[in-house]
């Protein structure tokens, strides 16, 4: 692996991470504010589950890329 | 509209405490802003979701051979782009679904989320209320029944608008469904108050 690779995939991981911190305030500021009955869960739900699926299938596919 | 005006509020449930309520003090509307507030900023999104597609077609069909080279480095930039734009909008979303008013038998409490950390309360008490307008102009807004709602007080108020200035204070919030009956209902609630005064 050369090495701007690397530092692209360091950069890469960087904002991963970023976006990770982001999202576990959002995940607090939802559990410290929500009302009762309110849609804040639901909603939390269906983002946490998009988040999930583009990381999911942006790693499989370049997990399966790789190794072609 | 009902999901938006809540009416049957238990003014003891722990997620009310920050409001510090007095006692047999008790919520009578939880109001937010109406949904169709929130149409330009799905708008944005939308655009910005559409806007990579349309950039990897017009290449794809300038220049095929060269997108073949960078595959992998596509996908993990999109993906990083989608990551981006998904915590982009829930991030909106959150700033607007969490600015609430409670309207209380004695004050109204403007809760205004600014941003992912910060968060304003602001109160007004009933009998400080001197008048009260619903302003909706525009197709949409008479169309889905969602305007601003302007409470004139005596004291000192809160309001975006720089142009309203003087020794009155203007509360002032937009987007908030069926203003004309919240304004109604405010008007009731200030002339029960001065009522049980007198």
């Amino acid at each position: 692996m050369s090495l701007s690779n690397v530092i692209i995939l360091a950069v890469y991981a960087g904002f991963l991470l970023l976006i990770l911190i982001i999202n576990l305030l959002y995940f607090f500021q939802v559990f410290k504010y929500r009302l009762p009955g309110d849609a804040s869960i639901p909603v939390l739900l269906i983002h946490l589950m998009l988040i999930l699926a583009i990381l999911i299938v942006s790693s499989l596919y370049l997990g399966i890329s790789s190794l072609l | 509209m009902s999901h938006l005006i809540n009416e049957e509020v238990n003014a003891n449930d722990q997620a009310f405490l920050y409001l510090n309520l007095h006692p047999d003090e008790q919520i009578l509307f939880v109001v937010r802003h109406h949904w169709a507030g929130f149409l330009a900023t799905l708008g944005l999104f939308i655009a910005m979701f559409i806007f990579p597609v349309l950039i990897i077609f017009v290449g794809k069909l300038l220049a095929a051979n060269q997108f073949s080279q960078y595959h992998s480095f596509l996908v993990m930039g999109l993906s990083g782009y989608y990551l981006f734009l998904l915590t982009f909008l829930f991030g909106s979303w959150l700033d607007f679904y969490y600015d609430v008013i409670f309207i209380t038998g004695e004050r109204i409490l403007n809760v205004n989320q600014k941003g992912l950390l910060a968060r304003e309360v602001s109160e007004l008490n009933m009998h400080q209320v001197q008048d009260v307008s619903a302003n909706m102009d525009g197709i949409l807004r008479s169309y889905f029944n969602f305007g601003t709602l302007t409470v004139e007080t005596a004291g000192e108020g809160t309001s975006d608008d720089k142009a309203r200035h003087g020794l009155q204070g203007y509360f002032s919030v937009s987007d908030i469904p069926d203003p004309n009956r919240i304004a109604r209902v405010i008007l009731e609630l200030h002339r029960k108050i001065v009522n049980e005064e007198e």
